[in-house]
């Protein structure tokens, strides 16, 4: 129905824990699926909210926030990577932290300095550091070298997809697995794989320059907000069991839904056949 | 909240009057509206509010007062310091919650408010009543943007009554030292009773005069609740089934407040208890009239059809000096006697009349403007609730009345269509008649006379043209 239901392969991490046949295009869901952490009603900034239409959001504190803005038919879903990890054997070996700088989106422009970015992760970090970059970022040669030329192993999860588009299905899976392998995540802004990672088992951080979008807005309390609020889980040091019991309240861990009644809210009957849309 | 901004905040004049009991570093939590944090007199004021809009309107207005302070966020956040002489939360403790929290239950905030008060402090509390008049006839809705989370009134901490309240306070180690019921809406009523004035069966006169002017909400009901509330207190249910309850509470001690505020124009009304009985400390500690209600007493012989009851009340009342004061602020003492309650200024008679002939029996409209010779003002003086039982009844006369009226219709197009048939007949009978012989003879004769008269007519007008 919407095709940021698609991205970073969400609907394909649903429609496999829901039981429909894996790789194949997932069924249109009936509704607006919350693809990103957002302190809002869990749209994207640029969705315009159609009445009538229900929305999935990650947690029951954005199910309030969007009731209170005027929302209706809004339904804790929970996030996919929650249901992704019930799906995925535990960890193993765990060594290092991944690092996701802050990002920008398609026609974006991060204002920031990576060097020092750079120098203070080095100085922090107290093992192998794997920077993950978005693919924008990934694949301007220029900062990636700069992040290769510090030690760093540098990845890139892959393209979210675009307009039913050069879908990812692998993306979500590709995600985890690096969380999985690594003992902490941080970023330089509070963002989706912080969470994805407390809940994953990672020791969190928040730390170093924020930087800044071009004509950045500070919506709904924007970063001074994020900050006050979450103020535990900003720092070098966070303590993880204080993050993961976060994690699970903002990620919807323990509000997930079973195979049949997320069929039920996406509409997937068995018979559904109606390629994604 | 960064989006959130409260609707409808508490206020009105009659919970300006508690306001004004503050005293010391008053704590004002969730939305009250600037006349009520205006009347708060302290020196020191702080203000919780939990929309960032509010907070910055807060901000803005109080700039220039010294002693005030804007917090803005959820009650839970507040810092469990004793450190306010007066907490003021006559909002309720329903919108103190923000929607980052799970929510703090009724008791829980109770426990916060508790928690801030110095020893000795002064508590004022709002309470929606969930069995309040305004619910049983309130329209079903469907929830607002501000029932994010559970119905405040799921909360089985909540109380569920008057006593309940009580009790709920006595428990915390506070003394109550004033409640109220509150009408006609639990966040901006126009009419505080206190329980003391609601168990006295000589205030029923005055206090059902106060229930009827505090008036009906302004918003759409199933019915005009002004009746259900007098009858709700000669039933002694109107504490247990008021929409709202306030109460002062503190660790002992005495708070001076009146015992019944209703917001009047031009002043408030004020009923105090003192040694002498109750006295109107808003008018020189006048005594209170005992009696029953006129209004009461014009409708309950209305409904009976008791006219020569009707037309005494009516004559005493409009023949009278306060024919501009309405029935409801006038009480019927055992005499007969008329004594104005003083809940207003007096008006013009037909309007005062208008009142009466809104809440009497629709038929009897005409009757009563002719037994006291005054017609009364056509468009109701109060503007009606748009309550939905008055406009089903009133839709319902309308179709009684439309119904009466075409049975007229039919019953006089049947005595029409008689008359014609009779008329057809008679034609019938003149015609076979002419064609009889005495018939034919007859028309003869009056041809014959019919010509007679023309010569005689014409031989008469020109005798007198030869006279000129």
């Amino acid at each position: 129905m919407h095709h940021a239901n698609h991205y970073y392969g969400h609907s394909y991490a649903l429609a496999r824990y829901c039981g429909l046949a894996p790789g194949v295009v997932p069924p249109r869901i009936h509704g607006y699926l919350q693809h990103g952490w957002n302190i809002g009603d869990g749209l994207a900034p640029d969705h315009e909210y159609v009445p009538g239409i229900p929305s999935f959001v990650w947690s029951e504190r954005t199910r309030r926030r969007a009731w209170s803005m005027g929302r209706r038919r809004v339904y804790v879903t929970g996030a996919p990577l929650a249901y992704l990890l019930t799906l995925t054997p535990p960890a193993g070996e765990r060594d290092g932290t991944i690092w996701y700088p802050f990002h920008g989106w398609e026609g974006q422009h991060v204002q920031g300095d990576h060097d020092r970015l750079i120098a203070e992760i080095t100085e922090t970090e107290p093992g192998p550091v794997t920077v993950c970059l978005y693919w924008q970022e990934y694949r301007t040669a220029p900062v990636r070298r700069r992040y290769e030329r510090a030690g760093f192993r540098v990845i890139c999860h892959g393209y979210r997809g675009g307009w039913w588009k050069d879908l990812d299905p692998g993306f979500l899976d590709r995600q985890l697995a690096e969380l999985l392998r690594h003992r902490r995540v941080a970023s330089n802004r509070l963002c989706s794989a912080v969470f994805y990672g407390a809940l994953a088992g990672c020791e969190p951080a928040v730390y170093g320059d924020p930087m800044q979008l071009r004509d950045e807005r500070d919506l709904f309390g924007g970063r001074p907000r994020i900050r006050r609020q979450w103020a535990e889980l900003h720092g070098k040091q966070v303590d993880p069991a204080v993050a993961h019991a976060i994690a699970v309240d903002e990620l919807g861990a323990d509000r997930l839904l079973s195979p049949a009644e997320l069929r039920a809210l996406f509409h997937w009957s068995s018979s559904s056949t109606v390629a994604a849309a | 909240m960064p989006h959130w901004s409260d609707r409808s905040p508490a206020g009105g004049d009659a919970l300006t009057v508690l306001a004004s009991a503050a005293r010391g570093h008053t704590l004002i939590v969730g939305p009250h509206a600037f006349p009520l944090i205006d009347a708060v007199p302290s020196a020191r004021v702080t203000v919780l509010t939990r929309g960032v809009p509010d907070a910055e309107a807060l901000a803005a207005r109080y700039a220039s007062r010294p002693g005030f302070e804007v917090c803005c966020g959820s009650l839970e956040k507040l810092a469990a310091v004793p450190a306010y002489d007066t907490v003021l939360a006559l909002d309720g403790l329903d919108r103190a919650g923000s929607t980052e929290s799970d929510g703090l239950t009724w008791a829980d905030s109770l426990g916060t408010l508790l928690a801030v008060l110095r020893p000795g402090g002064r508590l004022m509390l709002g309470c929606a009543n969930p069995a309040g008049l305004h619910r049983l006839l309130a329209l079903p809705a469907e929830p607002g943007d501000e029932e994010w989370g559970a119905p405040a009134f799921d909360d089985a901490s909540r109380p569920v009554g008057a006593g309940a309240l009580r009790s709920a306070l006595a428990a915390a180690g506070l003394d109550v030292l004033g409640d109220y019921a509150a009408y006609p809406d639990p966040r901006s009523p126009r009419a505080l009773v206190g329980s003391a004035a609601l168990r006295d069966p000589d205030l029923r006169g005055f206090l059902a005069g106060v229930v009827r002017r505090a008036g009906a909400p302004d918003e759409p009901m199933l019915a005009d609740p002004r009746p259900v509330a007098v009858q709700m207190l000669a039933s002694d249910l109107a504490g247990e089934l008021a929409p709202g309850w306030f109460v002062v509470a503190a660790r002992g001690g005495s708070v001076p407040l009146p015992d019944v505020i209703l917001a009047a124009t031009p002043d408030v009304v004020r009923l105090t208890r003192t040694a002498r009985g109750w006295c109107r400390s808003d008018l020189d500690s006048a005594a209170v009239p005992v009696g029953r209600n006129l209004m009461d007493a014009l409708l309950v012989a209305a409904r009976a059809r008791d006219l020569p009851g009707m037309r005494a009340l009516l004559t005493a009342w409009q023949g009278g000096e306060f024919a501009g004061v309405s029935a409801d602020g006038i009480v019927v003492d055992a005499d007969g006697r008329l004594h104005d309650l003083r809940l207003g200024a007096a008006g013009d008679p037909q309007v005062a009349l208008g009142h009466f002939v809104d809440a009497a029996p629709a038929d009897l409209a005409e009757l009563i403007a002719a037994m006291t010779g005054v017609a009364p003002a056509s468009a109701p003086a109060w503007p009606g609730a748009g309550a939905f039982r008055e406009v089903a009844a009133e839709r319902d006369r309308l179709a009684r009345e439309l119904g009466e009226a075409q049975a007229r219709l039919d019953w006089y197009e049947s005595r029409l269509a008689t008359r014609d048939a009779e008329l057809a007949r008679a034609h019938r009978i003149i015609t076979l008649l002419k064609g009889t012989v005495p018939g034919r003879a007859a028309t003869a004769v009056r041809g014959a006379l019919r010509t007679g008269k023309r010569a005689a007519r014409t031989a008469l007008h020109q005798f007198r043209r030869q006279q000129r």
